[in-house]
């Protein structure tokens, strides 16, 4: 029974959303901040709201049947309460505002626990506030003046780009007769690492008593000139040899175990590139885990030589936003 | 923190569990008038269990505990107060199974069912009483239940008191302003909101069930019950110059047939068709009634009534009754004369019915009025008699001591000696009868209080009273009041009490007279205004705006125009109320402050901050500038950057409040 209504609910909101995108707001993502308005909040009254309209019905009919005015009097202060207490439902909801979102990024197939930030716009209370988003909700409150980030946890597929999608913010405040929603559509988007490989092989041109010397600062030997690429450090461009060449040139250092740790896509061919990819970010993370100094080479683009998380981070979002 | 939606599975914590313990309780206070008490307690019983298990245990009753009470409390309703039909059953088992619900509830689910069913169960208070107390204490009682209702969402148990008190606060508080942001709208909807013009089902359950009040038969004890009972009987306005007290003699049920042991009323009563009174048209008093609800049909107009009113009817012997049962308040314009004479010459058959004693009863009295008469006395003589024989050894007693129904009169008049109003009737019209003078009993009510604030009477129960009639040839029947013989103060204070052990009562007190009386002002507006609002009434609302008898649709245009109002309104108000800083006078000063400056055309930017603000409106306001700058310092530096002493806050919010832009 309740799975069917349940179906059918699901149902008839897909098909309102179809046809009357106006009245639901689906379809578009709007740019932050996003104000809440009275327009866009929608009030409908709970199951227990109809419960409640039933026994003042039955109120109503019993001081009307006895003509028993105090009776009658108190039914009509009754409903007067419940109608008075829409508005105040609505006002929970209207002049909040989404003022952004943020996450850490995780890889795909992790939860990301995102986060909303919501702004009061200073006017009052706003208890028994809930952000739901696919079956998850987090109930929060504001108070006035008051910004507040809630975090919402979110299961991510894939790799690159992601778009939070369609957020329900709702409120049964305060005798929950009714309840009023919005829906919050962010176009701002979040990064999701890719998946790192399972079994991966490890690091390229590795081997266990190499560990030792791996703290070793590069550049000692000097090895000669290459190309300035994008992403070289200004402290290793060779000025005066560029100077003459009338182009950028960079110095290049032997470096036995950093000339060895070379993360390159072009490497692993035998893969299909969504496999190259995940095992190329298990070998980013692996080298972040041993503090290594690598270089990281995808099509088109090289990164590092480098080390540390900042440029992990350039590494991980240039994986993951491969097209 | 995630929440599950489902509210069939959503626990209720210890706080709203105790709220609607409590909103239960109060419901209940309000029945515990007329439940029976073992029902009562036992309610008030399963109530304290449940709080007590969610204390010490802090969770659900086991079962063993709800069965039986499930099947004790539903047994004891529908034993102690009858068919669930009825509106004493219906109504007790209601509140059983209240009281058993509280005691399974768990979740939300449970918690917002039992909140609805509270708000009916506050409701049928209203079939028992209708009276302005009863009507605060109700209303009340449904604002608390909407606190408890802002309550079960709460899903953080409250830690340490002041936290509790702040939450409970908040939603009484929240509640309360949305009740009075409501009251314009119920009050419109009330005024034009269509009546039934005939019941939808069964006849209405009369309100007045269990009250005392004068009925048909005097017996020993009936009148001193009423004594305890202060509640108005009908509340009195004259227009005119209004009797004394003594002469208020209020009339009711005649009784005429004496069986030995009580006297009722004759079955052989008629219509007035010829009433056969006569009476002087100068000295009538014209007033009117307000009766309470006493699921009777008596009317107590003032003796001697002229005509009945309509919807009433007048027996030859004065007695005025409704054609209907009075089972809501009914008002009533009556007329009375105040030396009018009764049947001057007798109707066919209305004397001897009012000679007749049974054979062989109470034969000293019989022997003592025989004696009377062969001494060769006058009617005059005989009652003169009997009232100097009361006068001279009689007392008067509210407890007397208890008499034996078959010589009743016997032994009142020459053993105990001592009685109050109904034994001296009674007894004074055997002995009139025994005298072969017609004599009948008149139960009724005498006096009165005065209410200063309302000019107008009050006649409480308290006030009953018996006398009796006496017929003489060429002046009809003749009010004796034997009482008077024995304790004039009863008579002529007009009101029992001060004559009567129980005088001295603390309401009667002079700053709770007064107190009193002007409660009283208003339960008589609320009885008349309110109570008795009708169709009729409702018709004639739309009187200032030139429609003398309004239609059913120039109502409904009314309520819909109303109402709108009455919506915007109120949503105005309670929203309004939300935005002020209740809770934070230096913020509300600031922001009065800020609204002056805007006035002299320098309002503040949102994102400013106070002190360049500040700074703004003294280049705005030269002549102000040293006293804005100084504010704007003090403010900004009390706000966010020390802790300020409380003196200092207050006299920060003084200087704001009182800052005006020369």
């Amino acid at each position: 029974m309740a799975t069917a209504m349940a179906r059918w609910r699901t149902w008839l909101l897909a098909r309102a959303e179809r046809r009357l995108p106006a009245l639901t707001r689906l379809r578009q993502p709007e740019s932050l901040p996003i104000q809440l308005h009275s327009r866009r909040i929608y009030i409908v009254p709970t199951r227990f709201g109809l419960l409640f309209a039933l026994v003042v019905l039955a109120m109503l009919l019993g001081a009307l049947n006895f003509n028993n005015n105090p009776a009658l009097l108190l039914t009509f202060v009754v409903v007067s309460i419940a109608v008075l207490s829409f508005h105040h439902t609505v006002n929970n909801l209207r002049g909040l505002s989404l003022e952004g979102l943020r996450a850490t990024p995780v890889h795909a197939g992790e939860v990301m626990a995102v986060e909303f930030l919501f702004a009061e716009d200073g006017s009052s209370e706003r208890p028994a506030l809930i952000l739901e988003h696919a079956g998850h909700e987090v109930a929060f409150s504001l108070s006035p003046g008051s910004r507040q980030s809630v975090a919402l946890p979110m299961a991510t597929q894939s790799r690159g780009r992601f778009h939070c999608g369609r957020l329900r913010l709702w409120t049964e405040y305060p005798f929950a007769i009714v309840w009023a929603w919005s829906w919050l559509h962010p176009d701002q988007s979040l990064l999701v690492y890719p998946r790192p490989e399972a079994a991966a092989p490890p690091l390229p041109g590795q081997s266990s008593d190499a560990a030792g010397s791996q703290f070793r600062s590069p550049g000692e030997d000097w090895q000669g000139l290459r190309e300035h690429h994008l992403g070289d450090t200004p402290k290793r461009i060779a000025w005066r040899a560029s100077a003459r060449a009338d182009r950028l040139l960079v110095k290049e250092f032997a470096d036995p175990i950093n000339a060895a740790l070379v993360l390159d896509y072009a490497e692993l061919s035998a893969l299909d590139p969504e496999q190259r990819i995940s095992r190329l970010t298990r070998w980013v993370l692996e080298a972040r885990d041993r503090q290594l100094t690598f270089r990281l080479r995808l099509p088109g683009q090289a990164f590092g030589p480098g080390t540390g998380p900042d440029f992990v981070a350039q590494c991980l979002r240039a994986l993951a936003l491969l097209p | 923190m995630p929440l599950p939606v489902n509210p069939a599975t959503t626990r209720l914590s210890a706080l709203p569990l105790y709220a609607i313990g409590a909103v239960l309780s109060a419901a209940l206070l309000a029945h515990a008038v007329w439940l029976p008490w073992p029902l009562l307690i036992f309610l008030y019983a399963l109530i304290g269990n449940k709080v007590l298990w969610q204390w010490r245990f802090a969770r659900a009753l086991p079962w063993w505990l709800r069965v039986p009470s499930f099947v004790l409390a539903v047994t004891a309703a529908v034993a102690s107060t009858g068919s669930p039909l009825s509106r004493d059953g219906g109504v007790a088992l209601l509140l059983a199974l209240a009281a058993l619900k509280y005691q399974e509830t768990q979740t939300l689910r449970d918690g917002r069912l039992l909140i609805a069913a509270l708000l009916f169960i506050s409701m049928t208070t209203f079939l028992f009483d209708q009276n302005l107390l009863v009507s605060i204490y109700t209303v009340t009682v449904t604002v608390a239940a909407f606190a408890a209702m802002t309550l079960l969402r709460r899903h953080d148990d409250v830690s340490g008191l002041t936290e509790l008190r702040s939450t409970l606060l908040g939603a009484v508080r929240g509640s309360g302003r949305l009740a009075l942001a409501a009251l314009p709208l119920a009050v419109v909807v009330f005024l034009f909101f269509p009546r039934l013009g005939q019941p939808l089902w069964g006849a209405p359950w009369n309100s007045s069930q269990g009250k005392t009040g004068i009925g048909d038969e005097l017996r020993p004890g009936m009148i001193s019950k009423l004594w305890a009972d202060d509640t108005p009987a009908f509340r009195v306005s004259f227009d005119g110059p209004i009797p004394p007290p003594r002469e208020l003699y209020w009339r009711g049920p005649v009784l005429l047939s004496f069986d030995g042991q009580s006297w009722r009323r004759s079955p052989f009563e008629r219509l007035a068709d010829g009433y056969p009174l006569t009476f002087d048209d100068d000295r009538v008093q014209r007033y009117d009634v307000l009766m309470e609800a006493t699921d009777q049909h008596w009317l107590f107009p003032l003796d001697l009534p002229i005509a009945a009113p309509r919807g009433a009817r007048l027996l030859s012997d004065g007695q005025m009754m409704t054609l209907r049962n009075i089972v809501a308040p009914r008002r009533v314009q009556l007329r009375s004369a105040s030396h009018g004479q009764l049947e001057t010459t007798p109707l066919r058959g209305s004397l001897s019915a009012a000679r007749r004693l049974p054979p062989g009863n109470n034969p000293q009295a019989l022997a003592l009025a025989q004696r009377w008469r062969a001494e060769g006395r006058d009617d005059a003589a005989v009652m003169a008699a009997a009232l100097a024989l009361f006068h001279a050894s009689f007392g008067y007693s509210l407890e007397p001591p208890p008499l034996t129904p078959e010589r009743s009169v016997d032994e009142f008049l020459f053993e105990t000696q001592s009685g109050y109003c109904e034994h001296f009737a009674s007894a004074f019209a055997f002995l009139m009868r025994a005298a072969d003078i017609p004599a009948r009993v008149v139960t009724g009510y005498l006096g009165g209080i005065y209410n200063g604030s309302g000019n107008y009477w009050t006649v409480r129960n308290s006030d009953a009273h018996a006398w009796t009639e006496v017929w003489l040839p060429g002046r009809g029947w003749v009010r004796v009041d034997p009482t008077s013989a024995v304790a004039p103060e009863r008579i002529d204070r007009g009101n029992n009490e001060r004559a009567l052990p129980q005088a001295g009562r603390w309401y009667n007190a002079g700053w709770a007279a007064i107190w009193r009386d002007r409660f009283d002002v208003v339960s008589r507006w609320w009885r008349q205004r309110v109570v008795d609002f009708d169709a009729l009434r409702q018709q004639q609302l739309l009187t200032p705006f030139g429609i003398a008898n309004a239609a059913i649709n120039q109502l409904l245009i009314a309520l819909c125009i109303g109402s709108l109002a009455a919506v915007l309104f109120g949503a105005w108000w309670s929203l309004r109320g939300r935005q002020r800083h209740a809770n934070d006078p230096l913020l509300a000063a600031w922001h009065g402050f800020g609204q002056r400056l805007q006035k002299r055309g320098c309002g503040r930017n949102p994102n400013e901050d106070p002190l360049h603000f500040c700074q703004r409106a003294a280049r705005a306001l030269p002549r102000d500038a040293a006293r804005i700058l100084e504010l704007g310092k003090t403010f900004t530096r009390y706000r966010y950057a020390s802790a300020a002493s409380r003196d200092q806050i207050q006299s920060l919010v003084r200087g704001l409040r009182q800052f005006r832009p020369s």
